[in-house]
Formats: C-alpha cells, sequence, structure tokens
C-alpha cells in the first residue's frame, strides 16, 4: 500500500473508521482524500452492509465503492475481548477515531469517548448520531428520510397541493458527514495548539436544522408559517424554474438590475409587467408574474432561451437528469470524472474530490478496499507479529482478505 | 455525556481569514470558520451588497440573510476600483493567514493577479477560490447561485413527485455544501501550514460539490449506464420507503430491513399483511407497490400524524412526522441541543439557527460557538484591524 504524497495537507495523519453506511463514510473518505491514513474497522463477516447494495462493478458494490476509496479494510470483531484489545491498540496509534452508531454502541464495546481518552489523551474523536448523544430523542432510529422530516425539510420541498418530497440527494447523510470532517479537522488544528484532545457530538438532526439559516431565519424573525411553494421562492420572485416548449429552464433576475434585462429580453410589454416593478411587489404577486413568465418561455426552445437569456447577463440553465449531467461537456471539462484502476479489477469512473489544491484534484488516485485487505498490514503495523496474526485470523478474531 | 464546563477559545483562535466581497457559498464557509474561532474580516463594496440583503424581514439594518450568515465576523467598506481604498485592501491582504475570494465576482476577478503574485512572495498564504462554476472548464468566469447548481447537477430532476415538475430543494442546499467544502479546505491548509509552515492554494468550485453529491447515483449510473428520476419521498429498490398522508398531515416510515417490515405490520394491527407471500421480501414488496400502496394509503388517512408517531414510536421503527419549519425549529431536541440561539447586539431578542458544533476538550472545558450578531457594512474600521494596539479581543466562544 503505498503512503500518501507528504504533500497533502493531512499526510500522516491515522483515523480509526468506525463508520458505517453512508454519512460517516463520506466524511471518512473527504479526510482520506486529504492525505490521512484511513483505517475503516469493519465486521468480519459482511463487513460494511453497504458492501452488498447493488448496482455492482464486476463483483463490488458500486455504492460502496462510491463512499469509501482510499481506505483500508481491517475486518475484525470488535464484541470479542481480543478484539477489542487489538482496538485499543489501535487506537493508541491513532489520531482521530470516528464512528455513527447509535449512541450506547460504542460504550457497549469499551471504546467510548472516556475510555479512548484514557488509553490516547489526545485523540479527537467524532460521534455522529440520528439526533445526537443528549436530548428527549436521542435514542431515535434515524435514516436520511427521517431526518430530513423531522427537520422540516420535506414539509418545505414540493409543491402546495401535492405531497411534500424528500431533496433528491441525500441531504439529511450528507450534511451530517460535510459537518463531521469540519469537525475532525477543527479538532486537530485545536490539538497541535493546545495539545488537548476533545470529542464532537454530532447530530444529523442538529446539521440539518442549519440547512434552514435561510426559511428558518425568516420565520424565526417574522413567526409566519412556512409551507412548501413549489418553484417559487419565500423571499425572492423570480427565481425558479419554467417551461419552455421542449424542457426546464431556471431563471433568477429577482435584483432590480436583472429584472430590468429580463423584461427587455423578453420583449414584455410594460402594461404586462406595470404591476411588478419593485422586488417586493414580484414576491406579493408572484403567483401572476410566474404565469406571465410560463406562458412567455413556453413560446420557444431551451436552447434559444439559454442563448437569448444569456445575452443578457441573466443567470439561467437547463434542467438536467442524471445521465444528462454526467455526460455533460460542462463536466467533462471540469476533470472531474476519474478512471479507477487497483488490483485486478477492471478500470471504471468515479467522481473525484470537488477540492483542488495547488492545481491538483484530490481522490483520483484510490479505489476502495475489499473486505479485511489490510488486515495484516494493518496489525503489522501495529506491531504484531505474524503469528500473533494467525492466532487471531484462527480465532476468527480479524478476518484476512483477498 | 457532553457537558458545558469552563469555556474554551475556538479550535482555530488566532487564524486570520479576509473574504473579499459577498456571495453566499464564501459568506457560508467563512461562518463555519467563524464559528470555530477564526478570526473573519469581510470586505464589502458599500455601492453594491446582495439585493436580499434589502428583503424582509430586516432587523436594526440587518437582512436576514445577512444575520443568519455574517453571524460572528466584522465588516470593512473598501472599493477596490478607489486607488487609496485598494491600498488599504492590500494591507489587509498581508495581515490575513487566509484569504476567502470567489474568481467570478467583481473584486475577486480584480485580486486574482494580485493574490496570484502574493502566494509566491508569502508562501504561507492560504488562498481559496470558492467561485460556482471554478477557474477553469467551459464556464470559467461565469456568474452562478445555488438555483443554476440544483438545475445543472441533477438535483432539480430528483426532486418532486414523480407527476411534479422538476422541483427545487426548499432549501439553498448547494451555498451550504460548496460553503462546508470551503471551509474543510481551508481548515486542512490550516492544518499543515501549523505543521509544515506552507501554505496552499485551493480551488473548490460550486459545481464540482454539487455534481459529487450525486456519489452513489452516479457510481451506479457509471456501473450501468441506467439511472433514476424523482420520486417524490419515495426510494427506487424499498418500499414502503416514504410519507403517506395522514388525516390531519404526513408521517414518512422508512421500513428498509425485515426486522423493522416485521415490527411495522405488527404495530400498525395488521400481522396479515407480514403472512401475506406477495409482501414477503423487500423485491416482493417492489412488485406489489401499487396494491401495498393503496392499502397503507387508505390505512394512514385513519389517524392523526400524533397518533401514527405514538404507534410507530411503540413499534420501534424508524418514522419521523412531516413536520412544518416552526415546529422543526421549535422541537424539544432542538432547543436541547442549542440550536436556536438568541443573538446578541440586536435592539430586540432574537433567535437565530445556531452551530451543531460542540468540542469537549480533553481537559473538561468545552467550546460552542458565539452567537453575536453580524456587523452592519463598514461596521468595523480597518485601522483598528491592522493595528495591533487596537485591535478587537479576540473572539470566543461561550
Amino acid at each position: 500500500m503505498n503512503q500518501s504524497p507528504p504533500n497533502l495537507p493531512l499526510s500522516g495523519i491515522r483515523v480509526l473508521d468506525f463508520t458505517r453506511m453512508f454519512a460517516g463514510p463520506w466524511s471518512a473518505e473527504i479526510l482520506s482524500d486529504l492525505g490521512a491514513t484511513v483505517v475503516k474497522v469493519e465486521e468480519p463477516r459482511i463487513g460494511d452492509p453497504t458492501r452488498r447494495h447493488r448496482p455492482l462493478v464486476g463483483d463490488e458494490s458500486s455504492y460502496f465503492m462510491a463512499v469509501n476509496r482510499g481506505k483500508k479494510s481491517l475486518a475484525i470483531d470488535a464484541r470479542t475481548g481480543e478484539g477489542r484489545e487489538v482496538l485499543r491498540t489501535a487506537i493508541r496509534a491513532a489520531d482521530v477515531l470516528v464512528e455513527n452508531f447509535r449512541p450506547g454502541v460504542m460504550r457497549r464495546l469499551g471504546l467510548e469517548y472516556e475510555t479512548a481518552k484514557k488509553i490516547k489523551p489526545d485523540l479527537v474523536y467524532c460521534s455522529l448520531s440520528g439526533f445526537g448523544a443528549t436530548g428527549p430523542m436521542r435514542e431515535r432510529i434515524s435514516f436520511d428520510i427521517v431526518n430530513q422530516a423531522f427537520a422540516g425539510l420535506i414539509d418545505v420541498t414540493g409543491h402546495p397541493g401535492n405531497r411534500a418530497s424528500r431533496i433528491g440527494v441525500p441531504i439529511g447523510d450528507l450534511s451530517g458527514g460535510l459537518y463531521m470532517s469540519i469537525a475532525v479537522l477543527a479538532g486537530l488544528v485545536n490539538r497541535d495548539t493546545t495539545g488537548l484532545g476533545c470529542w464532537i457530538d454530532l447530530g444529523l438532526h442538529d446539521t440539518l436544522i442549519t440547512l434552514l439559516a435561510d426559511v428558518g431565519q425568516r420565520h424565526l424573525l417574522n413567526a409566519e408559517p412556512v409551507s412548501r411553494v413549489g418553484n417559487l421562492h419565500h423571499a425572492v420572485a423570480p427565481y425558479g424554474c419554467f417551461p419552455t416548449r421542449d424542457g426546464w429552464i431556471v431563471l433568477s433576475a429577482y435584483a432590480p438590475a436583472d429584472w430590468d434585462r429580463l423584461v427587455e429580453a423578453l420583449g414584455l410589454a410594460p402594461d404586462d409587467v406595470s404591476a411588478f416593478g419593485s422586488l417586493q411587489s414580484r414576491v406579493t404577486n408572484q403567483q401572476a408574474l410566474q404565469e406571465l413568465l410560463e406562458g412567455r418561455l413556453r413560446q420557444d426552445s431551451t436552447e434559444a432561451w439559454l442563448a437569448l437569456l444569456r445575452r443578457h447577463g441573466i443567470g439561467c440553465d437547463e434542467v438536467l437528469d442524471i445521465r444528462q449531467v454526467l455526460e455533460s461537456t460542462t463536466l467533462a471539462s471540469r476533470d472531474l470524472v476519474y478512471e479507477a484502476k487497483g488490483g485486478d479489477r477492471d478500470a471504471f469512473r468515479l467522481l473525484a474530490s470537488p477540492i483542488i489544491l495547488d492545481g491538483t484534484r484530490l481522490g483520483t488516485g484510490s479505489v476502495a478496499p475489499r473486505l479485511g485487505e489490510h488486515t495484516v498490514e494493518v496489525l503489522t503495523e501495529l506491531g504484531y507479529s505474524p503469528d500473533q496474526v494467525r492466532v487471531l485470523t484462527d480465532a476468527g478474531t480479524v478476518k484476512v482478505g483477498p | 455525556m457532553y457537558r458545558e464546563g469552563a469555556a474554551a477559545a475556538g479550535p482555530v483562535r488566532g487564524t486570520k481569514v479576509l473574504v473579499l466581497g459577498r456571495g453566499l457559498p464564501i459568506d457560508c464557509a467563512s461562518m463555519f470558520l467563524a464559528d470555530v474561532g477564526a478570526d473573519v474580516v469581510m470586505v464589502e463594496d458599500p455601492g453594491s451588497g446582495p439585493a436580499i440583503d434589502e428583503v424582509d424581514p430586516v432587523i436594526d439594518g440587518l437582512g436576514y440573510q445577512r444575520l443568519a450568515f455574517c453571524r460572528n465576523k466584522r465588516s470593512v467598506a473598501l472599493r477596490a476600483s478607489d486607488a487609496a481604498e485598494l491600498e488599504v485592501i492590500h494591507r489587509l491582504l498581508d495581515w490575513a493567514d487566509v484569504v476567502l475570494y470567489d474568481s467570478a465576482n467583481p473584486i475577486g476577478r480584480n485580486l486574482a493577479g494580485v493574490l496570484r503574485r502574493l502566494a509566491t512572495h508569502r508562501p504561507e498564504l492560504i488562498t481559496c477560490d470558492g467561485s460556482t462554476w471554478g477557474s477553469f472548464g467551459e464556464r470559467a468566469g461565469w456568474a452562478g447561485n445555488d438555483l443554476m447548481l440544483q438545475a445543472s447537477a441533477g438535483c432539480m430532476d430528483l426532486t418532486g413527485e414523480a407527476d411534479d415538475p422538476p422541483t427545487r430543494a426548499g432549501a439553498s442546499i448547494f451555498d451550504f455544501v460548496s460553503g462546508t467544502y470551503v471551509a474543510i479546505a481551508v481548515l486542512a491548509a490550516i492544518f499543515r501550514r501549523q505543521t509544515a509552515g506552507a501554505g496552499q492554494r485551493i480551488e473548490v468550485a460550486g459545481y464540482d460539490t454539487a455534481v459529487t453529491l450525486l456519489s452513489n447515483m452516479a457510481s451506479a449510473y457509471f456501473a450501468t449506464g441506467e439511472h433514476r428520476s424523482r420520486l417524490g419521498t419515495g426510494h427506487i429498490s424499498i418500499f414502503p420507503y416514504n410519507a403517506f398522508r395522514t388525516s390531519d398531515g404526513e408521517i414518512v416510515i422508512a421500513i428498509f430491513t425485515q426486522a423493522f417490515w416485521s415490527k411495522f405490520c405488527v404495530g400498525i394491527g395488521r400481522p396479515d399483511l407480514l403472512e401475506n407471500p406477495r409482501y414477503k421480501t423487500i423485491p416482493d414488496r417492489m412488485r406489489a407497490k401499487d396494491e401495498l400502496s393503496a392499502i397503507l394509503d387508505a390505512l394512514f388517512l385513519q389517524r392523526t400524524t400524533d397518533e401514527w408517531s405514538a404507534i410507530l414510536q411503540e413499534a420501534d421503527v424508524p418514522y419521523g412526522p412531516v413536520l412544518p419549519v416552526g415546529r422543526a425549529l421549535s422541537l424539544d431536541q432542538t432547543t436541547h441541543r442549542g440550536m436556536t440561539p438568541t443573538m446578541a447586539g440586536l435592539s430586540r431578542p432574537v433567535r437565530m439557527i445556531g452551530s451543531p458544533l460542540r468540542f469537549l476538550l480533553s481537559d473538561g472545558s468545552t467550546y460552542h460557538p458565539a452567537a453575536r450578531r453580524a456587523p452592519r457594512v463598514g461596521e468595523h474600521d480597518p485601522a483598528s484591524i491592522l493595528s495591533p494596539s487596537d485591535a478587537q479581543p479576540e473572539s470566543s466562544g461561550q
């Protein structure tokens, strides 16, 4: 296994990663992209449950491959005394520990923060659970859709009159993973300044509440009820999605200068727009404005409108589906897709990291590990002899992968 | 367990961050950095603030979005077009450890060359371009916003009921996501600078962060050539995993294991569904989705959301009432976790959306981001920022 190039920010940092499913692995993958050595601790029988999620690439899960690149897999049974002893040794050698079990699980394994701190006082330890480790809902089962519902995000998404919708990307999980990375990095900076370790107890619910910084902050200030407004916006207009003759576009022209340019670009008659002269009047009469614009925009094609609106400097875009996004020339021009290769696998395409450091895009050089692929390597680095590794393997405490 | 101990200083205290201009991704990124203790100064052109700053509700002259995203920061009013003021901007660039900018907005475009030169003269400087489309590629230099990213990165096509038009997510998620990635990259660079002494030139394009969110949906497309579109609250391969209408609202359930299916059927008083071979496994339930949907639709309409919540809680299956924003913000859990703190420094007490980041340090002290109100444009004097003798005390947590 190659070490990360030494100029990456987290090179030399060791992360012991107990996370599974999506949110936590996503976060640990970011740390890996930034140069950390991430040891993914997996239950030896089937490992991370997403290893079974279809569709497959070769004989591996495309889901698992998308959020676990660059990690080392240590397959180990944490429920056995021997397994826990190995993990305590691994904590001693770690800089960071991340986990996303329900609160209490790490305590049952004897690996909660208080214990870990005794083993490694300056450890940066981050827990991510559905609602966090405190509060009346701390024991609740959580899942992306459940958290989106409790945080108000489903109610504000979708069209009035029709059912609410969840946000199409799993933002419930992703927001937690992104905050986890921020927390770990801030903890590492703090450790190097003060010598202190820390525990961060993140709740997915809390992280989703912060997504309400726009609609939620309005509500906290004016106490007016907020619900879904379809493709309108709560505070500005026009800002939304409109049908054309052959598809859908979005356009944003609420600021005074943008609105004037839009009226000119669409050739709208002064009488037709007299009710929409100010931003406030456009918001108040948003339904009528939407109908006026829809009527006009349906008269020509997406391609024609985008060309015209862009000539007038108006923010607009075409609504694309997943295939159109991934096959677009815009995406190709960003070099965000890379060919992953590793071991005996055929090369396949994946998305790299959105972070570019000193001109180099991160996350383009590695693939996800097979279950237990690095068990021997990790144990050896922790000081276990070949004989000791064999004893652990024979007892079923660890599993050595392909 | 997390308990409030003596207040610690913020994890990245002492780090000086200069933000050139406004725009939600860099506003959001610098909010995270200020939350973890950085000293953040915004350089604002007094003549051309974002239109949203004028939109109601406005309190003490501060728009709601400014209150939300500019907390814990300072503001200086300076125009890059004025030679004398540009000179002050240059001195602030020398002051800064980190410079955040958007290469597609006027001040960022103006100073991009200066920043490149500075990076050569000051190898310890960290710069980060947080533009929408990035510094290269077919849209380099284009303006952009959250709405355009929701459309062009696939999210809109994926959001809404199947019979709805493509639908905007009810929150500006991509401003947030690009902001978090900028903050992540900058924090990593701050860490490296501490250990290696070297700065970094960072680029995080909002478009790249938005596409990255397709994650497993992208890898599935790459593997099969097939892709999904919007399904309301539904799931592509699991049922029931969606919202149901109740007699007074909606409730979501996520029955994604056999164990949950069994508890669910018993809990809702329909053990017969469990016995039915047509509904035995998840693939079976997907095949019989229409008829099973009809049964569950009728059943859920018979009780209120609160009644179903009690039943599903007792059954120990994943569920969530579809709460309006107001109720989500006033949930006991939300307030218990300190997510709606009162903002200091306004003419009337105002609650704000807080930070989920709370640090329990190994010496027992704690750090939770402060909630100081956003500054007015130009509220702070560049001289007091530049001159250490007049410097304000460092920001610290509560």
